[in-house]
């Protein structure tokens, strides 16, 4: 599914291109949204729409992803997401 | 050629746009513009969606649809999954049915769209849509095309940063905003509509679509926070130098609306027909209303316990719905701006909630319950009228919004703090939604000097296509207000019913999640504009 992987990587990369932000480093699946790309929520609220509008199979229950029990996680990584769109994509 | 130019101002009300368009004691008369726009065309008030709310109410506006076809009931939605209660954040995949844009679009009609909430992800149109609601950082992945983002970059002083909501400013608590922060908080929006109306004038001269509409939304923003300082009976006969300056920057805000509206209507020019609408009107809220507090009094409600995690002391500040003991609780509401209450209905054995054939008789002694809370002194009811969701949101989507919604005494927005008193009043009024805004129209074929009989905001969707030329699509719940239109007009131009809308691609929804940062980011924002204590 490397197909995934670069759709998401490529997708972040065009989503951030005008935040006036620089990357020491090119984005990877070990890339934390909040410490690293500096997201604050509704980034994350707006890719979460842009990656399920880009895959166009509606939506992907990204719940799953964002709590763990009833706690909501604090960070993400590039690869949690690739991996978690991989799984429902299959 | 520009046929129809739509003007949205969200929160509009004839009770402060009559004061801003008669002279004042000094002889000034703050919006001249608009004053010869009334006169010289019909006016009328525009009864909102039943919880008179923005994204409800511009959506049934755009769609000729009530929340019930429509599906959009407010900012957020909780969607109940594994015994947790999730926020989801409404957008505009959610909207069931055509909206104007498209049906006019799929007629060949060019259209521009600016600045309409649940508008993003953006759909595909026949010409140009920029949404609102949207932080700058995403504005170009939600333009459409995405062309038309790098074509504004290229506008003189063109900042995104101005245009856009702007979240990390309107990350603050109302509470905690002082008199500098208020008056920057008015102040902020005086940009934001200049770069709004930049785009609206650029557009409109350069691609003369068939239908522009572009909706400023400063008036709603700027009476939540400063409608003591515009509503004539609750202006200081002796104002501090801060409420004289804030009073001054509010009425500069409106001279400058005044002033857009003046040339966009001369941009689209003599031969367009121009209407300008609210998606609700605004009043000013003298009490807090903590009703999770009450159903909790009642039995109805049950508070989760402290687990002293720092994100369960983040929701305690800003209480919301996740303090609550799933296990147990029965009837509950989830965000202020809803003014509703949710029964829950235990699916399966087992699961927490009523017995669904208990669900009318609970809620029949819920309503009872509700009803009975009332002012100790004057023994008036808190809550002015109950209406369950077959009365207020019939329709397909019907399942997804509240089982009762309450409408105020006050017409305010209820809290959800676990704080006691049930209802305190407020230290001094505040802004809040009323359910009639405005509607206007002037221009050929519109009759003038007139005050029509009020209309619906559903209505708005069919003027606009009739004013395109268009059929009315039979299935809009709209109609055409023939009163607004001159005789000859309507001999010209009869109104004409045609094919139903189309069926769109999205239409239905599985939750879409938030965090409990997002989401509490979300909640400060509505704490913003008064949705909350």
């Amino acid at each position: 599914m490397l197909r995934v992987e670069f759709s998401i990587i490529t997708l972040i990369e065009d989503l951030i291109r005008d935040w006036e932000i620089t990357l020491d480093e090119p984005i990877t699946l070990e890339t934390r949204l909040v410490a690293d790309l500096g997201f604050s929520s509704i980034d994350i609220v707006h890719t979460v729409v842009a990656i399920e509008e880009h895959f166009g199979r509606g939506r992907l229950g990204f719940e799953e992803l964002l709590m763990h029990g009833d706690q909501y996680v604090s960070d993400l990584t590039v690869g949690e997401l690739v991996a978690f769109v991989e799984r429902k994509l299959s | 050629m520009i046929r129809t130019l739509f003007i949205g101002l969200d929160g509009a009300t004839f009770t402060l746009l009559d004061v801003l368009t008669q002279p004042a004691s000094d002889g000034e008369i703050v919006m001249p513009f608009l004053r010869s726009f009334i006169a010289g065309g019909t006016r009328a008030v525009l009864r909102s969606t039943p919880n008179p709310l923005t994204p409800p109410a511009w959506v049934s506006l755009m769609t000729g649809r009530w929340p019930g076809q429509h599906g959009v009931f407010d900012f957020l939605r909780v969607a109940e999954q594994n015994g947790e209660g999730f926020t989801t954040l409404y957008d505009a995949r959610d909207i069931r049915v055509e909206t104007i844009w498209a049906i006019a679009s799929r007629q060949q009609q060019r259209v521009a769209a600016l600045n309409f909430p649940i508008t993003a992800p953006p759909r595909p149109v026949n010409g140009f849509l920029l949404p609102g609601f949207v932080p700058w950082k995403h504005l170009r992945r939600n333009s459409y095309p995405e062309s038309l983002y790098e074509r504004l970059k290229a506008l003189d002083g063109f900042n995104p940063k101005e245009l856009a909501w702007d979240f990390e400013r309107e990350n603050q608590s109302l509470d905690d905003l002082s008199e500098t922060e208020c008056e920057a908080w008015v102040g902020y929006h005086l940009p934001r509509e200049e770069q709004w109306f930049r785009v609206a004038r650029h557009l409109l001269a350069s691609e003369q679509p068939d239908l522009m509409a572009v909706m400023f939304d400063g008036t709603d923003k700027i009476q939540h926070q400063a409608w003591r300082f515009l509503e004539s009976a609750l202006v200081s006969s002796d104002p501090s130098p801060w409420e004289r300056r804030m009073r001054a920057l509010c009425l500069r805000y409106f001279r400058q609306l005044d002033q857009y509206l003046e040339q966009l209507v001369a941009l689209a020019g003599p031969k367009a027909q121009v209407f300008m609408a609210s998606d609700h009107g605004f009043t000013h809220s003298t009490e807090v209303v903590r009703i999770n507090r009450y159903l909790y009094e009642k039995g109805y409600l049950y508070w989760k316990s402290s687990d002293g995690s720092e994100q369960f002391t983040r929701r305690e500040a800003s209480a919301f719905f996740t303090h609550l003991d799933w296990k147990k609780t029965l009837a509950y509401c989830h965000t202020p701006s809803s003014n509703g209450i949710t029964i829950r209905i235990a699916r399966h054995p087992g699961e927490p909630g009523i017995a669904a054939a208990d669900y009318p008789a609970f809620r029949a002694r819920l309503i009872g319950d509700l009803e009975t809370l009332c002012d100790p002194h004057s023994g008036e009811r808190i809550i002015r009228a109950i209406r369950t969701r077959e009365e207020a949101f019939p329709g397909p989507a019907m399942h997804q919004a509240p089982d009762l919604l309450l409408t105020l005494r006050d017409f305010g927005f209820v809290s959800i703090k676990n704080l006691e008193p049930v209802v305190l009043p407020r230290p001094y009024p505040v802004g809040t939604h009323h359910p009639e805004g405005i509607f206007l129209a002037a221009g050929p074929g519109i009759v003038a000097g007139q005050r029509g009989e009020p209309c619906d905001i559903v209505d708005v969707a069919a003027t606009l296509l009739y004013s395109l030329g268009l059929e009315i699509p039979e299935d809009l719940e709209g109609r055409t207000p023939e009163a607004f239109f001159t005789a000859e007009q309507r001999v010209a131009h009869p109104i004409r019913q045609g094919a139903p809308t189309l069926p769109v691609a999205d239409g239905t929804r599985q939750a879409v999640e938030a965090s409990a940062a997002e989401k509490a980011k979300i909640i400060e924002q509505l704490h913003m504009l008064g949705y909350m204590e």
